[in-house]
């Protein structure tokens, strides 16, 4: 029997956790095994008919006829017995066994992963948002007004019936202008805590906080800045967002498995934000192009922008360097405003 | 007499160990070839593949747990986890969007989730246990909805209503049914399990939670006196408090997981063979906490390496110890009857726990 390949492993028969030492042996034709229990009992085999299991383990499985099971250790004897045998492994062993393969496997994952975050859970939040019913996105709006109300955050307005006149006589040309008449319901509410600002909910609802009214010097700047959130209305912009923070956040759960929900939760929130300095880029271009079609100019936009800033730094909210928006390029929400301003400078010439 | 008919037996026959310890053969180098070919594979197979990343997974760490010389076997059929993945990702789906527009049919959903718990519960476990072996033996799950109901909704109910104090009843009845269900062969696990030890376990965990999260939120209130208490800082205090909650949580969610499994191996039975497991609270939260901090500071990538630290310290703080002869348990003879949907509860993927 000199020269031949053998294993030597231990039986199992399907019936009872008894082992039984068996060796195998390769011939010229098959494969011998043999009982070393003393029985001397023999059983030949094609080599075909023996299927081994994916090598994962100290121990490699081989599976006989009849359900019983042989486990052979791994080691230099086994792998002469398998080449023996003529035994081929599957791709997936000879992947993950190679360095070089799986550094590339590596590379793989690092390219799908940028371009996936970059452009494709942005194209599925945008595809999703689009494909929902204008019903049901004015829903959800509804909800929100109405929870936004009750814990405080928006206060009644306290802007004069005539204030409130003027400002939708300045806001309805740009309404009209617009190519999708989507429904928008214009809301004034007085809010201390938020102060100037303006925003968007996905189904059409745009709210204007009287402190923004306070800032601006025309009801055309306030009309400015309602046509640059009529661009977060027209492109879904608040329900995407949702979408897009979904998503990540059940990418990031599966990638780290569970972790804890709050730092899920702020990879998510970090991840998300340069998605919605796109959005603000949209809305900003959508704004521009609705003040040029009323026969403004965009510089309305950027003169409301440069006020906005100016006053978050005489209030200590904002730094003159952060304004600049150098260091808060990576967690910002909306994208400097030097930037955008030159961006809506362009749009006015041109 | 022809004495080799004697010998088979004789030749198996070795004397009876004092302990059978558990150990893995595996490594954190070697599970992360395995995971980034199964997570690439995953991905650009738009999901499908996970279900074949699944089995391969489970089998790495089942094959290389070894009791006696021999390892665990997966037997499970990726086809039937892909089925009752794609089932349960298509029920979840539609229900989060329904539940998004109505808060009624949000209720809805979650009132049809706990309805459904006890179910998939029952069949992970079945779909689990089934498809695990050692020595070409598989394991068997026997354990009913309505048991599952009683340890997974009521159970918690009744603790909601009594302010927690029910709790260890809880917790109880779930490891009870996890356990006192699941048959090696023709043999059955028993465990017996009493009430005292998990109230202490509870209030000690209680404590640590609530004495991290008050150290967090002094730190808190501090800073915001510091800060001549104005509104960010106080909002500010707030959310280190909140912060405090989860720090707390993190550290009391696996200090909870080990005790309660060195309490279940320490009173469980096979037959008559017995089970310990000796692992120490501390170590095996330092190795959580840590497993955590290397995992964000690697962007993910310490994930495979972490998985393998956490099991093989579970691993190897557990032994067997054999009243007799472990070469005599028989395979059940009856054929098993297949549950229909049985595998659509495997994407719950329960945590036996141990």
């Amino acid at each position: 029997m000199a020269g031949q390949a053998s294993v030597e492993g231990r039986l199992f028969d399907g019936q009872s956790s008894r082992p039984t030492p068996v060796r195998l042996t390769v011939t010229g034709t098959g494969v011998d095994v043999v009982w070393l229990d003393g029985s001397d009992a023999r059983e030949r085999y094609v080599v075909n008919a023996l299927s081994w299991h994916e090598p994962l383990g100290a121990t490699r499985r081989l599976d006989l006829p009849d359900g019983r099971v042989c486990e052979v250790p791994k080691g230099a004897a086994l792998s002469q017995f398998l080449a023996a045998c003529g035994h081929r492994e599957r791709a997936i062993t000879v992947w993950q066994g190679s360095g070089l393969r799986v550094l590339i496997a590596l590379m793989v994952l690092a390219v799908v992963g940028f371009a996936g975050y970059r452009w494709g859970v942005p194209l599925a939040a945008k595809w999703i948002a689009q494909a929902l019913p204008d019903s049901a996105v004015e829903m959800i709006d509804k909800q929100f007004m109405v929870s936004l109300d009750k814990i405080d955050f928006l206060k009644p307005t306290q802007l004069s019936d005539e204030q409130q006149a003027d400002l939708r006589a300045a806001i309805a040309p740009l309404m009209a202008a617009r190519e999708r008449q989507i429904p928008v319901t214009l809301h004034f509410r007085s809010a201390p805590q938020v102060g100037a600002n303006a925003f968007a909910l996905p189904g059409g609802t745009v709210v204007v906080t009287d402190e923004l009214v306070k800032l601006a010097q025309t009801p055309e700047h306030v009309a400015a800045v309602v046509a640059h959130e009529l661009g977060h209305v027209r492109h879904r912009h608040g329900l995407r967002n949702v979408v897009q923070a979904s998503i990540l956040a059940a990418v990031v759960t599966v990638w780290t498995g569970d972790a804890s929900a709050l730092a899920t939760a702020g990879a998510s929130v970090l991840l998300n934000s340069a998605y919605s300095r796109d959005f603000e880029r949209e809305a900003d271009d959508y704004g521009a192009d609705l003040l040029k079609k009323t026969h403004q100019s965009p510089m309305l936009l950027a003169e409301m922008l440069d006020a906005l800033t100016r006053q978050a730094i005489e209030e200590g909210d904002l730094t003159e360097d952060e304004a600049d928006g150098h260091w808060s390029d990576y967690v910002a929400s909306h994208p400097p405003t030097p930037e955008r301003i030159e961006r809506l400078r362009r749009a006015s010439e041109q | 007499m022809d004495t080799n008919q004697t010998l088979p037996v004789m030749g198996a026959n070795t004397a009876v160990q004092d302990e059978l310890p558990l150990s893995f053969t595996g490594s954190g180098g070697e599970y992360f070839k395995i995971w980034i070919v199964n997570v690439v594979l995953s991905i650009v197979t738009l999901g499908i593949y996970s279900a074949w990343a699944k089995v391969r997974r489970e089998r790495y760490f089942l094959n290389n747990t070894v009791l006696d010389l021999s390892p665990f076997e997966y037997h499970a059929d990726p086809v039937n986890i892909l089925k009752g993945r794609l089932l349960v990702a298509a029920v979840l789906v539609v229900a989060n969007i329904a539940a998004e527009f109505n808060p009624i049919l949000n209720l809805l959903v979650t009132l049809l989730f706990l309805a459904l718990l006890p179910w998939m519960i029952s069949k992970a476990m079945r779909f689990r246990a089934h498809n695990t072996s050692w020595r070409g033996l598989r394991f068997r799950f026997t354990g009913g909805v309505g048991d599952a109901a009683k340890a997974w909704v009521l159970w918690p109910i009744a603790a909601a209503f009594t302010l927690g104090i029910l709790t260890p009843y809880a917790l109880k009845a779930q490891r009870r049914y996890l356990v006192n269900s699941l048959h090696f062969g023709t043999e059955d696990f028993e465990v017996e399990l009493p009430i005292g030890p998990i109230y202490k376990m509870l209030m000690g965990a209680g404590l640590v939670l609530i004495l991290v999260a008050s150290a967090f939120a002094g730190f808190g209130v501090i800073g915001a006196l510091g800060a001549g208490g104005n509104r960010d800082a106080i909002i500010g205090s707030i959310f280190i408090g909140v912060l405090g909650i989860y720090v707390g949580a993190a550290i009391v969610a696996p200090y909870i997981s080990v005790r309660m499994t060195n309490l279940v191996f320490n009173r469980m039975n096979l037959a008559n063979h017995g089970f310990v497991s000796r692992m120490k609270a501390r170590k095996y939260v330092f190795i959580v906490l840590t497993n955590w901090l290397l995992t964000a500071l690697t962007l993910g990538l310490y994930r495979p390496f972490a998985v393998v630290r956490l099991h093989r310290y579970r691993v190897e703080n557990i032994a067997m110890l054999p009243a007799g002869s472990i070469d005599e348990f028989v395979a059940q003879q009856e054929e098993e009857a297949r549950v229909l949907g049985e595998e659509a509860a495997d994407l719950l993927d329960i945590d036996l726990g141990f």
